[in-house]
């Protein structure tokens, strides 16, 4: 026990920078997911195109790969400093953006049209039929699969480490390759099945109340 | 006052709609009948705007609309259209709102009520409708009927002049179905012009006083029901 809240510090300090990659990729891969799927279901075809390219690249090839571009591929081309943080940050945003795009864009293909017309012949304006009918009802349809992303998003930011980004997992196998013991591995594990624990409760509690009242 | 003239529809190369024209007075019932696939849809989305006119125009409340456009502007566009409350065949209730909430919806976006005279204006209305008990339901808790008046509900709630209600009796047993005529002609009877579309003969004669029969696009028959139901 002693040993466990010795390296327990150097294990938050990891579960710290997780958290933070987490929320700032919620944050941002959200609503940019949310935008793109509505453009892509716009009328503009190069933008479809663009869209649906985008979204084939960033699911179609490993998220290890993409941070390994973004941190030593991209200032090979464009000689400059990356940061590690930015790097990471930014790769796990372009890539769940296109996870969330296509979430988003199979949430609003199964509205009925009958809803948009409802809201156009009571004289509402675009605007409003997305935000009080489209967007709720989009919402209730990707509740799931966007808790599921939240929880493979938690266990991805051990990903982190392979830029060298001293994340939970990486901070466990040092201690472990310092101490010779398997405690810090088995810490790590409890602490990210204690984080996907309250993504799911919270889940639990969204379904509850988004999806039990219909 | 609602007209029709010479109006042409086609989806692709096949022609729904053949010259269509007719006049709705103020405070009639007509029925719009014909069988499925005859052009009562497409006639409804172009009454309620829902599909641009690509021949022929469209008159609602002295507004006139054509392939041109409309003679207008969007102020008196907005106006116009609101004279018409719309019944969709799958009612079209929001999923995600109660019974009350769709009825206000429409009172909070298109006028500048206060949310305590929206929710007396909403419930005073699911009252009369028989909706009281289940304003809190969502769609899916109440029954067809049930659907069917909230939806009601929510048309009316702008104080439109015409209804336009669609298949009103395809998703009802043949009791509720009697309820939603006497709703019908109790509605009709404070002042409202009614167009039924339907292919419900029993229902268009227990409702219309007048049917403008349709098939595969043209128009059939445009006479008074006792005429018709001969």
């Amino acid at each position: 026990m002693t040993y466990w809240l010795e390296i327990l510090p150097q294990l938050l300090s990891g579960l710290k920078l997780s958290i933070t990659i987490f929320l700032i990729t919620q944050v941002v891969a959200l609503p940019l997911g949310l935008a793109l799927a509505v453009l892509s279901r716009g009328n503009n075809p190069i933008i479809k195109k663009a869209i649906s390219t985008f979204t084939w690249i960033m699911r179609g090839t490993p998220l290890l790969l993409q941070l390994y571009i973004t941190m030593y591929g991209i200032p090979l081309l464009f000689p400059m400093h990356m940061d590690r943080f930015f790097a990471g940050a930014i790769t796990f945003i372009v890539n769940y953006a296109a996870y969330y795009t296509e979430i988003f864009r199979n949430g609003l293909a199964i509205i009925p049209s009958g809803q948009n017309q409802a809201g156009q012949v009571l004289g509402f304006k675009k605007i409003e039929i997305f935000w009080y009918i489209i967007l709720p009802q989009m919402f209730r349809n990707t509740l799931v699969p966007l808790i599921n992303e939240a929880i493979t998003l938690v266990k991805d930011t051990a990903l982190l480490a392979a830029i060298a980004l001293a994340d939970m997992l990486r901070n466990a196998k040092e201690i472990v390759g310092q101490d010779l013991r398997i405690d810090a591995l088995v810490m790590a594990g409890l602490l990210y099945l204690a984080l996907s624990y309250i993504i799911v409760k919270i889940g639990k509690r969204l379904e509850r109340k988004f999806l039990l009242e219909i | 006052m609602l007209e029709i003239k010479n109006l042409n529809y086609s989806y692709q190369k096949t022609k729904v709609l053949n010259n269509v024209s007719f006049k709705i007075e103020d405070q009639e019932i007509v029925g719009i009948l014909g069988p499925s696939g005859s052009g009562k849809t497409t006639l409804l989305k172009i009454m309620s705007h829902l599909e641009t006119i690509k021949e022929g125009s469209y008159m609602i409340d002295d507004l006139w609309i054509s392939k041109d456009g409309i003679k207008g502007d969007d102020k008196s566009i907005k106006l116009a259209m609101s004279e018409l409350g719309v019944v969709f065949q799958q009612f079209n209730l929001f999923p995600h709102m109660s019974v009350l909430e769709n009825v206000c919806l429409p009172l909070k976006l298109r006028t500048e009520l206060n949310q305590t005279d929206i929710i007396k204006q909403a419930t005073e209305l699911l009252n009369e409708l028989g909706l009281g008990e289940r304003l809190n339901s969502y769609p899916h808790q109440i029954s067809g009927g049930q659907q069917q008046r909230t939806a009601i509900a929510r048309a009316m709630v702008l104080k439109p002049k015409i209804l336009i209600i669609d298949e009103p009796t395809s998703s009802l047993d043949a009791a509720t179905s009697q309820t939603v005529i006497q709703l019908l002609k109790q509605l009709h009877q404070n002042g409202l012009t009614l167009i039924v579309i339907t292919h419900d003969l029993v229902f268009a004669k227990a409702i219309c006083q007048r049917v403008i029969e349709i098939e595969a696009g043209i128009i059939k028959a445009d006479c008074l029901a006792d005429q018709y139901f001969i």
